[in-house]
C-alpha cells in the first residue's frame, strides 16, 4: 500500500493486461497485475485466458516452461493440463482426474487489447460498452509504466480544472453532465485546445470530447473535431500491477470523415489516416507527459480543498468506491475508503 | 511473489560450503550460511577454524561440510563419509539457484517430475522411500532418451541417499556397461531465498568398459547432471512452495517427506505443512 493513496491494487473491473500482438498465434505470457502474478495464454483456437500462474499441485510457475496443448495450459513441472475454466482436465497419470482448479480470470480481446475481469468469483462479470461501428482506422499502440494509482488517472476525466492548468485547454464547456450508471461513467466537454494537434506552430482548435469510463481500467475519450473532420477514439486501459507500480496502455485510432470514394482514393485515405493516428498519439503522449510527472508525486487527499469550477470530483468518488473490496480471495487487505485516513 | 514463500531459510544440518581443494592453507574464506556471515580458515598444518554461522566442521570426500544450527546446538549426526579407493577422482560444477535445499530435494521422491521435466521414458520404484533418523533413501529404475540413439537402451539403477537437507549421496549403476556413478548433490542454503548447489560426480568401472573412454565418459554424465538441474532450477526459481499441496495418490510420497523435513527446523514449524 502506498503512502500517498489509501487504496489497494485489488480492484474489480475490466482491466487491459497484454497486447494481442504480445501473444503470437500460440503463446504464454507472464503478466504481475492486481499484485499477484499470472499467465495469459492463447490456445489452438485463438481464444485468449488469463490464470494464476502459481499450480495448485505443487506450485510451479505455468508461464515458466508451461506449453499450450489444444485449448489447455501444460504445467512445466508435473504435465497437469488445465483448461480455459481453470479446472485440471488431465495428468500424465491417466487415470481419474483429480479435483484440481486454478482461478482463472474473465478474458476478452477486443481492438487488439486482451483485457480480464478481475474480481470476487461470485460477481459477474459486467460487459464492457459496446464497440461503435465507426471504421476506425488501424490503432496506435503506447505504453508507459508509472507510480500511481488506476483511480487517480480516471479522476483526470472528471477533473475540469485540470484541463486548462495542465493541457491548456481553453473555454471548457460540459456538454453533457457528468452521468453514472452502474460501472458507467459518462460525460461530454467542448474545449479549445491552444496547442494544435499537429504540434506548436498549429492554430487553436474546438474539440468536442466524450468520454466513457467502464470501471477504473478502462476510459475511451472520443473527440471529434470539426475542423479537421476527424473523429479520433484514445482509451486509456491503467492496470494496477503491484504496490504504486501501474502499467498505463492507450489505443490511439481514427476516422476521417471527408474525402472521394474510388480505389485510389482508398489507400490515399488509408495513409492519411494512418500518418494523422500516429500525429493524434504523439499529441496524446505530450499531454499525457505532464499528467503523468503530477501522478507520480501527487498524494491523494481524503477531503480535498475543492474550489468552484473543479467538477464533480465529490460524485466520481463515491462512484470509484463500488470497485474496492470485492476480492477477499486474492489475500490482499482490502482498505474501506471511508475508514483510511489520507496519508498514514 | 515468486520463490519460496513460508520455507524457513535456517534450517539444521550439514551443508558443504567448499571444496576441499578451495582452501589452502593459510587461505581464508567468508560467506553465507543458514542468512548468516560465517569465516572458514585453514592453518598451516591444514587445520580448519570457523566463526560464525558455522559450528563444526567436516571434511570429506573432497568438500568442506559446515554444521548448521539456529540454537547453536553441537551436531547429533554425521554425513557417512564414503570409500574413494577405486574411484576415478572427482569432478566438480557448482550452481546457484533461488530455492530452498528442501525444494530440490523434494524432487528426489517426486516421481512425477522425472518424465516431465527430465523426459525419463521409464521410472520403476525399486526400493520406497525409506525414512530414518537423519537419511531418507529410495531407488528407482529408470531409462531416458538417450543422446546416441544408435547405442543399446541403457537402464540404469538410480539410488538416493539423502543426509538431512545438505548433502545427498547418488548412487547410479548400469550393470551392462560394469559402471556405477557417484552424484554428490549438495545444496546449501546461503542468503534467504538462495541456494549454492555443489554437484560431484566419481565414476567406477569394473573394465568391461575401455580405459581410454572413461575420462569422456565421466566428463559426459556430469554434463547431463548440470544439464538436469538446469532443468530443475527453471522450475524452482519461479515455483511457490504450495503446503499443504494439492496431492494426487501417484504423486509419490511428497508428504511423508516433508513430514521428515520438520525435524531439521527447530526454530519454526514454518518449514512442514
Amino acid at each position: 500500500m502506498s503512502s500517498r493513496y489509501p487504496f489497494g491494487v485489488s480492484l474489480s473491473g475490466w482491466f487491459a493486461i497484454a497486447w494481442s500482438a504480445e501473444l503470437g498465434r500460440t503463446g504464454v505470457l507472464n503478466r504481475r497485475a492486481f499484485g499477484q502474478e499470472w499467465v495469459v495464454f492463447r490456445g489452438e483456437s485463438g481464444e485468449v485466458q488469463a490464470l494464476a500462474a502459481y499450480c495448485p499441485h505443487l506450485g510451479a510457475h505455468l508461464g515458466h516452461g508451461g506449453r499450450v496443448v489444444g485449448e489447455q495450459l501444460r504445467c512445466p513441472f508435473h504435465g497437469f493440463c488445465f483448461d480455459r475454466s481453470g479446472a485440471c482436465q488431465s495428468t500424465p497419470y491417466g487415470g481419474k482426474r483429480p479435483r484440481l482448479h486454478i482461478r482463472a480470470l474473465p478474458t476478452q480481446e477486443r481492438d487488439g487489447v486482451v483485457l480480464v475481469f478481475h474480481g470476487a468469483p461470485q460477481v459477474p462479470a459486467w460487459p464492457l460498452p459496446e464497440n461503435p461501428q465507426h471504421a476506425y482506422g488501424r490503432p496506435v499502440f503506447q505504453s508507459w509504466r508509472i507510480r500511481s494509482h488506476p483511480q487517480e488517472i480516471i479522476e483526470n476525466t472528471v477533473d475540469h480544472g485540470h484541463f486548462s492548468a495542465v493541457h491548456g485547454y481553453r473555454g471548457l464547456r460540459p456538454l453533457n453532465p457528468v452521468k453514472t450508471d452502474g460501472p458507467h461513467l459518462r460525460a461530454g466537454y467542448e474545449v479549445i485546445r491552444t496547442q494544435g494537434l499537429f504540434g506548436p506552430w498549429s492554430r487553436p482548435l474546438v474539440m468536442c470530447m466524450a468520454i466513457q469510463a467502464s470501471g477504473l481500467g478502462y476510459s475511451r475519450v472520443e473527440v471529434t473535431i470539426p475542423r479537421y473532420g476527424l473523429l479520433i477514439e484514445q482509451i486509456v486501459y491503467p492496470t494496477p500491477i503491484a504496490g504504486e507500480l501501474l502499467e498505463l496502455r492507450a489505443t490511439t485510432r481514427l476516422r476521417l470523415f471527408h474525402g472521394a470514394g474510388g480505389r485510389r482514393a482508398a489507400l490515399g485515405r488509408r495513409l492519411l489516416t494512418r500518418f494523422v493516428s500516429l500525429a493524434a498519439a504523439r499529441g496524446m503522449a505530450r499531454d499525457l507527459a505532464p499528467d503523468i510527472r503530477i501522478w507520480e508525486h501527487k498524494a491523494y487527499l481524503q477531503r480535498p480543498g475543492l474550489a468552484e469550477g473543479d467538477g464533480p470530483i465529490g460524485r466520481f468518488r463515491r462512484w470509484a468506491r463500488q470497485f474496492y473490496g470485492h476480492d477477499e480471495m486474492a489475500g490482499t487487505p482490502v482498505v474501506k475508503l471511508a475508514a483510511a485516513g489520507a496519508a498514514p | 511473489m515468486s520463490g519460496p514463500r513460508s520455507l524457513d531459510p535456517r534450517p539444521a544440518g550439514w551443508f558443504a560450503v567448499a571444496l576441499s581443494a578451495e582452501l589452502a592453507p593459510g587461505q581464508e574464506r567468508s560467506g553465507i550460511l543458514c542468512a548468516a556471515p560465517y569465516r572458514l580458515h585453514r592453518q598451516r598444518d591444514g587445520q580448519l577454524r570457523y566463526v560464525g554461522s558455522i559450528g563444526a566442521v567436516a571434511e570429506q570426500n573432497g568438500y568442506i561440510l559446515a554444521w548448521h544450527h539456529p540454537f547453536a546446538q553441537p551436531p547429533d549426526w554425521q554425513v557417512p563419509c564414503l570409500d574413494e579407493t577405486g574411484w576415478r577422482p572427482l569432478r566438480h560444477h557448482q550452481l546457484r539457484a533461488r530455492s530452498h535445499p528442501q525444494e530440490t530435494y523434494e524432487n528426489s521422491i517426486d516421481l512425477a517430475h522425472f518424465p516431465v521435466v527430465h523426459g525419463f521414458t521409464e521410472l520403476t520404484v525399486l526400493q520406497a522411500p525409506t525414512f530414518s533418523d537423519n537419511s531418507m533413501s529410495v531407488r528407482y529404475r529408470i531409462a531416458r532418451t538417450h543422446p546416441l540413439p544408435l547405442l543399446p537402451r541403457i537402464r540404469p539403477s538410480f539410488e538416493v541417499r539423502l543426509h538431512g537437507l545438505g548433502c545427498a549421496h547418488n548412487h547410479i549403476e548400469v550393470p551392462v556397461a560394469g559402471l556405477r556413478v557417484r552424484m554428490f548433490a549438495q545444496s546449501t542454503p546461503t542468503e534467504p531465498g538462495w541456494v549454492d548447489i555443489r554437484l560431484g560426480v566419481s565414476i567406477r568401472a569394473n573394465g568391461r568398459l575401455p580405459g581410454v573412454l572413461l575420462p569422456w565418459i565421466h566428463r559426459g554424465i556430469m554434463h547431463n547432471v548440470v544439464h538436469d538441474f538446469c532443468q530443475d532450477i527453471a522450475i524452482w526459481e519461479n515455483k511457490q512452495y504450495r503446503a499443504p499441496p494439492l496431492l494426487v495418490r501417484e504423486d509419490g510420497p511428497i508428504g511423508s517427506f516433508r513430514q521428515w523435513c520438520r525435524r531439521y527446523y527447530p526454530a519454526t514449524v514454518g518449514g512442514a505443512d
